[in-house]
């Protein structure tokens, strides 16, 4: 015969464990417990980074105050280094934008032949005119081709030719527009 | 029997249902611990935590937008103090820039520096326009603004005396932005001479 195996809990069981209070209550008791001491963790350790974070704001605000309080010394000061700046750059553009008369004179009559004259020279905002007398016809190359060597009057090309009634000589007009070349002499 | 009475019949027994059946069934009761946990979790983060953790992270935000403000303002009062060792170290220099681009028009040292260059270039002026130019700025008038003072000049010599003169105004101190030149012949009473006409534009700059 086969022995019975029965299982038995001798520890009596009480009534008010199992019951809905006593199950709540355990519960209050386990879990509930834990949770509430992690959540005042939390908050005992956000009460103190509170200060902490305050302090460093404290301290922060009167180092700001400082820079502020120096910052405003220094305002003239910036104001005048501002417009020494501003000098400064308005001085370069200038530099930068103002044509050099001397040395493009210098180029037109350096390469101006022997029996050619200059009439008239006229220069506007990089634009080139040169109205001159020549003789022949081969002073007229020989002047576009000195002034085409040269890289700041290498575009120059002729407008006009046409000979004088009086003195049969040619009246020529040569013209370069605007380039770099010319704003950089 | 009143409708309230059997509703609250209906609902008792409802109740002792769900009692009996919570009693009887193991997974229904840790369900509904495990319910409850949730709710106690959520409870506290809405109330609790969130608020603390808001609070933290606000204050961390402040303290670093502070942090990058203060930087920013140590980098300015340092830049500052390098500008001003530069400007001193400098200041010999300043002046002749104040010379160059005065804060005010300052026609008149201008007129008799072109002037004196046509004096010593043997040079004669023909004529010598300046626009009109406000000496006082207006109110209207923006404040650090480079204006120029516009300058006809035209001048009478040959060309050896005209190119020293072009060559000293490039030259002179305050610049001279030359936008249109002319160069041409002039024969007054059988004297033939060259004539230059220049247009310029000497900047100043306001403070």
């Amino acid at each position: 015969m086969a022995a019975q195996h029965n299982d038995f809990n001798l520890i009596p069981t009480s009534q008010f464990e199992s019951s809905l209070a006593g199950r709540l209550l355990r519960w209050l008791l386990t879990s509930f417990r834990f949770l509430v001491i992690f959540v005042e963790i939390i908050v005992i350790t956000g009460f103190v980074a509170r200060f902490w974070l305050d302090m460093q704001h404290s301290q922060l605000d009167d180092e700001i105050t400082q820079a502020q309080e120096l910052l405003t010394a220094y305002l003239p000061f910036e104001k005048d280094f501002r417009h020494t700046q501003k000098q400064l750059e308005t001085l370069k553009n200038t530099n930068d934008q103002a044509n050099k008369l001397s040395q493009l004179l210098t180029i037109i009559t350096q390469s101006l032949p022997n029996d050619a004259t200059l009439i008239s020279f006229n220069q506007s905002t990089g634009v080139i005119e040169i109205t001159a007398t020549a003789i022949e016809e081969k002073s007229i190359s020989q002047f576009l081709v000195n002034l085409r060597s040269r890289p700041e009057t290498a575009q120059v090309t002729t407008t006009r030719v046409a000979t004088d009634s009086k003195t049969k000589a040619l009246e020529f007009t040569l013209k370069q527009m605007a380039t770099s070349a010319i704003s950089k002499i | 029997m009143a409708n309230w009475e059997s509703n609250i019949q209906s609902y008792k027994k409802y109740m002792f249902y769900a009692s009996s059946y919570y009693r009887k069934h193991e997974d229904v009761r840790m369900f509904a611990e495990l319910l409850l946990t949730l709710g106690a979790i959520s409870v506290f983060g809405l109330f609790a935590i969130r608020p603390t953790l808001t609070t933290l992270a606000g204050l961390y935000t402040s303290l670093n937008s502070k942090k990058q403000a203060l930087a920013l303002m140590q980098e300015k009062i340092n830049n500052l103090q390098t500008a001003q060792t530069l400007i001193e170290q400098e200041s010999e220099s300043l002046v002749l820039l104040e010379q160059a681009i005065p804060v005010r028009p300052e026609p008149d040292i201008f007129v008799r520096q072109i002037e004196g260059l046509a004096q010593k270039n043997s040079l004669s002026i023909n004529n010598l326009t300046l626009d009109t130019v406000s000496l006082i700025p207006t109110i209207n008038q923006e404040i650090m603004q480079s204006e120029t003072l516009k300058l006809d000049l035209s001048l009478t010599g040959n060309y050896d005396q005209l190119q020293s003169f072009v060559q000293d105004l490039e030259n002179i101190r305050r610049p001279f932005a030359i936008s249109h030149s002319q160069l041409s012949f002039s024969d007054t009473n059988g004297n033939s001479s060259l004539l230059l006409s220049l247009t310029g534009q000497p900047p100043y700059l306001r403070k």
